[in-house]
């Protein structure tokens, strides 16, 4: 512990060295996690850069150093070692062992979580400048209105600490507050350090745009009610919508005692969505062309709509009296995908599955999405559809020290779901055990769509893993 | 006897009178409300949670609070809740979650960070609005008794009796019931201590769950500052977390 706790203070020291004298507070954890995953080899989409076995270790440390009361640095980081191994994939209508090789996942993470100087210069005017996660809207396991942080685990809300560069000026009066925020968008960067902000440079122009995000909030407790209300302006930065105005609003009550109530939303004009281009994935050769011809297989056929587009999640939360909790969430996004887009995504996957039995370089298809910033998740989770549901069960407290969790993340479009059960045992206070298991689950064949093989293809339901489970020891200094 | 010091006598032999005569339920309410929370302070306490095999968790915070119904709390100890933080505005309680990097809103009649106190119970120290009281016979010596009802559902009990010492009001026991009669928990209030010229209170409250007779929480005051400042942005969601 002290070593651990005498690291914690170094890297205090190397965060804010030119502090003379401030009050430094640190705290931490250590967390171990190992993992078995059952890769679904026969699936449709390509295993083989995932590791079956999976050792993760990360050193968390959270630093704020004070130089007067309401005048502070504040730094948020870990460092993640990987062990991966146990690859395996398709080979001749084979599911086989690969041998272990470099992958992105067994690569150390370094992850700035947060780092930020944030003054107050009188308590109605507050000042912060630096990588925050600065969350507004009200929902739990997913926010329409987060257009800025690395997207959370809907299994686990606390899994990602990474937020956004950003500049924030606050008015917090008693109660109302107003925010405003600029926030220069991250175009290059590595371990959460950017190496090119706003503009693209002159040996590298690949555009000549000013990337950027604005937003002013205003929030309000009205009748016991948070609400807020939220106005965004961006250019090309959190996706490809030029000169973008958005407006987004929360609100979160609760009724009946125990009865929470929470609704987000964003309006937006058109949308950067991504669509598979359904003639362009029916045969290789079709796909062939289609990217000869300087095309891509993805669409953004969305992109200059001006239909208004909304992104919707309605919410509950339910406290028991024996502290149990109940969430349920409703996430409708009008720009997403449609029966007829998961066809051609489904068709998009077998081209790629008949690429790779012929041995051709990797089809252009990557329909996972990619994580630029932030603590490596357990689930990557970026909402393709229209409709899913969020539900979490949650009975802490038993025997004081056990909880077991229920999540389950599903797609209404095709009732394919992911399952995640845990069991966390709080050995002491500053141990805490946890078992998870992963299950993706297809859902009814009649729901999914089919793919050119006669595969049954799911949200869900395809997911390169068949199963997953998870062991997790949490030490906190 | 000159007319002057009349006036006087006549205040002093009324005020004696005041002075023997049974206090009103509503003023032992509020010198409850007064002695346990007063308007503004900022404090630092432990909370001891005994559980059923006996082990203990112990935590360490700072509390701050403005007028009736504006309350902050630190976790300071131990390291796994540490950052956590809860805010009470009014009829609203929101916790502060550092892994999670965003505050939630809770009922008020969750537990107090899992021991046997509930939010209201520590938040909430507002019993003269919050309670109609009545004054009974007590059935410990030297002690006023009062029968509390809940004016609202917001209350974390349904029904509250309280007794307090006849010689200065200090509460002493109290139960606390459901709606159903049931009793849910009792406290022993004990170590009166004068934490500043002329404000004393008891430094320990022992909250025994009488559902759970294992179970305990105890809540030991360490230090307690009346005229800490408390400018009413400490009690903003946008506070937490800094």
């Amino acid at each position: 512990m002290s070593r651990v706790r005498a690291l914690a203070l170094l890297l205090a020291g190397l965060a804010f060295s030119a502090a003379a004298g401030p009050k430094v507070e640190a705290t931490g954890y250590l967390d171990g996690r190992f993992s078995f995953t059952r890769s679904r080899t026969w699936g449709l989409l390509p295993t083989d850069d995932q590791p079956q076995v999976q050792g993760l270790l990360e050193l968390n440390t959270q630093v704020k150093v004070s130089v007067r009361e309401h005048s502070f640095g504040y730094s948020d980081v870990s460092l993640v070692a990987n062990r991966p191994g146990a690859y395996r994939g398709w080979r001749d209508g084979q599911d086989v062992a690969l041998p272990d090789h470099p992958t992105a996942a067994a690569l150390p993470v370094v992850s700035l979580n947060e780092v930020y100087w944030s003054h107050e210069f009188v308590p109605a005017l507050h000042l912060l400048v630096g990588k925050k996660r600065i969350t507004w809207g009200a929902g739990v396991a997913f926010n329409p209105t987060d257009l800025l942080n690395p997207r959370r685990d809907p299994t686990d809300p606390t899994f990602q600490r990474a937020g956004a560069w950003l500049a924030q000026l606050e008015v917090p009066l008693e109660n109302v507050t107003f925010s405003l925020m600029a926030a220069p968008t991250v175009l290059a960067q590595g371990s959460g350090i950017p190496t090119q902000m706003i503009r693209w440079p002159s040996w590298d122009k690949r555009d000549s745009e000013d990337h950027y995000q604005l937003a002013a909030r205003a929030y309000a407790l009205v009748a016991e009610a948070d609400l807020n209300l939220m106005v965004f302006y961006g250019n090309r930065s959190v996706d490809a919508l030029p000169h973008a105005l958005r407006v987004g609003v929360s609100a979160s009550r609760y009724f009946f005692v125990d009865q929470e109530l929470h609704v987000e939303a964003l309006f937006q004009q058109g949308s950067a969505r991504a669509y598979p281009r359904a003639g362009c994935v029916q045969s290789l050769r079709q796909a062939a062309g289609c990217v000869s011809a300087g095309g891509s297989l993805f669409e953004t056929r969305a992109l200059s709509d001006e239909a208004i587009v909304p992104r919707v999640l309605v919410g509950t939360r339910r406290q028991f009296l024996d502290d149990s909790l109940v969430s349920l969430e409703y996430l409708y996004q009008a720009d997403g995908w449609t029966r007829g887009d998961y066809q051609a995504y489904a068709d998009g996957l077998t081209l790629l599955k008949q690429a790779r039995d012929l041995g051709l370089p990797g089809v252009p298809l990557a329909f996972a999405p990619v994580q630029q910033d932030g603590l490596p998740v357990r689930f990557a989770f970026e909402p393709r559809g229209q409709h899913y549901l969020f539900a979490s069960w949650q009975k802490p407290r038993i025997r004081d020290d056990f909880t077991l969790q229920l999540v389950v993340v599903a797609s209404l479009l095709d009732l394919s779901t992911l399952v995640t059960p845990s069991f966390a045992w709080s050995a002491t206070e500053w141990l805490t055990l946890t078992a998870y298991g992963f299950v993706p689950l297809p859902g009814p064949a009649g729901l999914a769509v089919t793919a050119a093989d006669g595969t049954k293809v799911s949200e869900f339901g395809s997911a390169p893993f068949a199963g997953r489970g998870m062991l997790e020891a949490k030490l906190f200094f | 006897m000159s007319m002057r010091t009349l006036p006087l006598l006549l205040a002093l032999s009324l005020g004696t009178a005041a002075l023997a005569a049974e206090p009103t339920p509503e003023a032992i309410l509020r010198a409850y409300d007064a002695t346990m929370g007063p308007p503004t302070f900022e404090a630092e306490n432990e909370l001891t949670s005994v559980r059923e095999d006996g082990s203990s968790r112990t935590y360490v915070m700072r509390f701050l609070k403005r007028d009736l119904d504006k309350f902050r709390v630190w976790f300071r100890e131990p390291a796994s809740v540490k950052g956590q933080e809860i805010l009470r505005l009014g009829e609203n309680v929101w916790v502060y979650l550092p892994n999670l990097k965003r505050a939630n809103r809770v009922a008020n009649r969750d537990a107090f960070q899992g021991g046997d106190f509930n939010n209201a119970d520590v938040l909430r120290v507002n019993y003269a609005a919050d309670y109609a009281g009545t004054l009974v016979p007590s059935e410990l010596p030297d002690t006023y008794c009062v029968q509390l009802k809940a004016r609202h559902a917001d209350t974390a009990y349904d029904a509250v009796t309280l007794f307090v010492r006849k010689k200065d009001l200090q509460p002493v026991r109290a139960r606390y019931f459901a709606s159903s009669g049931k009793l849910l928990r009792s406290a022993e209030f004990s170590d009166v201590k004068e934490f500043a010229p002329g404000y004393s209170r008891p430094a320990k409250v022992v909250m025994r769950n009488e559902l759970l007779p294992a179970r305990s929480s105890t809540l030991v005051l360490r230090r307690i500052d009346l005229s800490a400042d408390a400018p009413p942005q400490r009690f903003t969601q946008a506070d937490l977390g800094r």
